[in-house]
């Protein structure tokens, strides 16, 4: 039984550590499920282990977020708040009426097609609606990019002015192809400034930003290499709007 | 403020948390965001990512504070888990994107870095932060190197053993042996 231990701990010092996949992951999802709760040894150890990293969290040098990053999240729990009684802020009916608040902006379309496809993705399902509810806030403005050769993808750009929170939230994007990644840009004077890369899931883009995009006049997606470093747009180039800079 | 003190206000403050007090979830913020924010910087490598991961994980805390059971150990080991563990699950996503940026950053070595400009926290964390380079430091080279890639960059153990062209049988003997070490080197500084 002793030798059945350590491979166990060996299992569960991985599990704890994010570390597993494939057939180990499965292993440790079972031993979970049938040996762990029913043994103290076990308990024991994988409480410890996490104990140790957790604090080994704390070798990670300190750094101060930057301030918005609170203001943002006081926003966040207002709006919650707001939206959801007490108790139950995070559920599936706060989705729904977020989704058909976005109808004011005719966006009402992607009501059906999201709740279809992220019903059952709640982590997904609460960046989309972070990012339509955004959207939706008086003050914010919508720039729709468009797309020559896609043009069943709706990829929207949401901003308010004077203000550094961005989302840039798509629908139906396709996957790029093998090697390559999608590369989000923002222009000024025909000079483009990387911002950041993605992939779509499922179809679904939600990317919240946080920067000053005031001065800029252009936004564009290229589709990249995913070896090259981002210096300027080299690659196919697809969703694109201008943009009015901030007076 | 010594540890079992600091364990304290942190209970307190969880408690508080629990009843819906926005002062007592400022109060975690200002305690633990910038350890957050530094350990998801180390993992994704990336200033937009960290701040993502962060936000998602006080966001999760302030929806779901019973999340956090004060039987299972510290606020803190619990909270620094959290935002490991979702920035393990950003770095993956965005593979190309850390390989990419990790090449920009020093990423080899946490332990004996300073915390940054303008970051306050208690004598007690700090000395507690010390502890755990220590005990980092005083682990086997090989056995540190596997630790300080499943922990500090996301890879899976399998990654580990093919970038380190090692067999995963010694990725995961190595990674427990340093967590067993780990375990008690940090329990004898507890007692």
């Amino acid at each position: 039984m002793a030798e059945d231990h350590e491979r166990i701990e060996e299992l569960l010092a991985g599990y704890d550590m994010r570390g597993l996949d494939g057939e180990d992951a499965r292993e440790a999802d079972r031993l979970l499920t049938e040996h762990v709760p029913g043994c103290p040894q076990c308990r024991q150890t994988l409480s410890a282990f996490q104990d140790v990293l957790g604090e080994l969290g704390l070798a990670a040098t300190p750094v101060e977020p930057p301030e918005l990053l609170l203001a943002r999240l006081r926003s966040e729990m207002r709006r919650e708040e707001g939206r959801e009684p007490a108790g139950s802020r995070r559920h599936f009916a706060a989705w729904v009426a977020t989704a058909a608040a976005v109808a004011v902006f005719g966006l009402a379309v992607w009501n059906t097609v999201l709740n279809q496809r992220l019903g059952h993705v709640q982590a997904t399902q609460q960046k989309v609606t972070n990012a339509v509810a955004f959207m939706n806030e008086p003050g914010s403005r919508v720039v729709d990019l468009t797309d020559a050769r896609f043009t069943s993808s709706r990829v929207l750009w949401g901003y308010r002015p004077r203000e550094t929170r961005v989302v840039l939230f798509g629908t139906d994007i396709p996957d790029p192809a093998p090697g390559k990644v999608y590369r989000l840009w923002l222009g000024q004077g025909g000079q483009f400034t990387w911002v950041s890369d993605f992939d779509p899931e499922d179809g679904i883009v939600v990317l919240p930003l946080v920067f000053d995009a005031s001065q800029y006049d252009q936004i564009l997606i290229t589709e990249e290499s995913s070896s090259e470093e981002p210096s300027v747009p080299r690659g196919s180039r697809h969703w694109s709007a201008a943009l009015t800079p901030a007076a | 403020m010594r540890g079992d003190d600091l364990d304290r206000v942190d209970l307190d403050l969880h408690e508080r948390l629990r009843s819906g007090s926005r002062d007592a979830f400022e109060e975690l913020y200002r305690r633990y965001a910038p350890g957050a924010y530094g350990l998801a910087l180390r993992v994704t490598g990336q200033e937009l990512l960290a701040q993502e991961v962060v936000h998602d994980a006080f966001m999760a805390l302030w929806r779901a504070p019973e999340a956090y059971d004060p039987a299972r150990g510290p606020f803190r080991s619990f909270f620094l888990s959290l935002v490991h563990h979702r920035a393990v699950d950003t770095v993956r996503r965005e593979e190309r994107l850390r390989r990419r940026t990790e090449r920009a950053l020093n990423l080899t070595d946490p332990t004996g870095e300073d915390v940054a400009e303008g970051v306050v926290e208690e004598a007690w964390l700090a000395t507690r932060r010390k502890e755990v380079r220590e005990a980092l430091s005083t682990l086997p080279p090989d056995q540190r190197r596997v630790l300080e890639m499943a922990y500090f960059q996301g890879y899976t153990q399998a990654a580990i053993a093919v970038e380190l062209g090692i067999p995963l049988g010694t990725v995961k003997t190595r990674t427990l042996a340093a967590l067993r070490k780990l375990r008690r080197a940090l329990s004898n500084e507890m007692d």
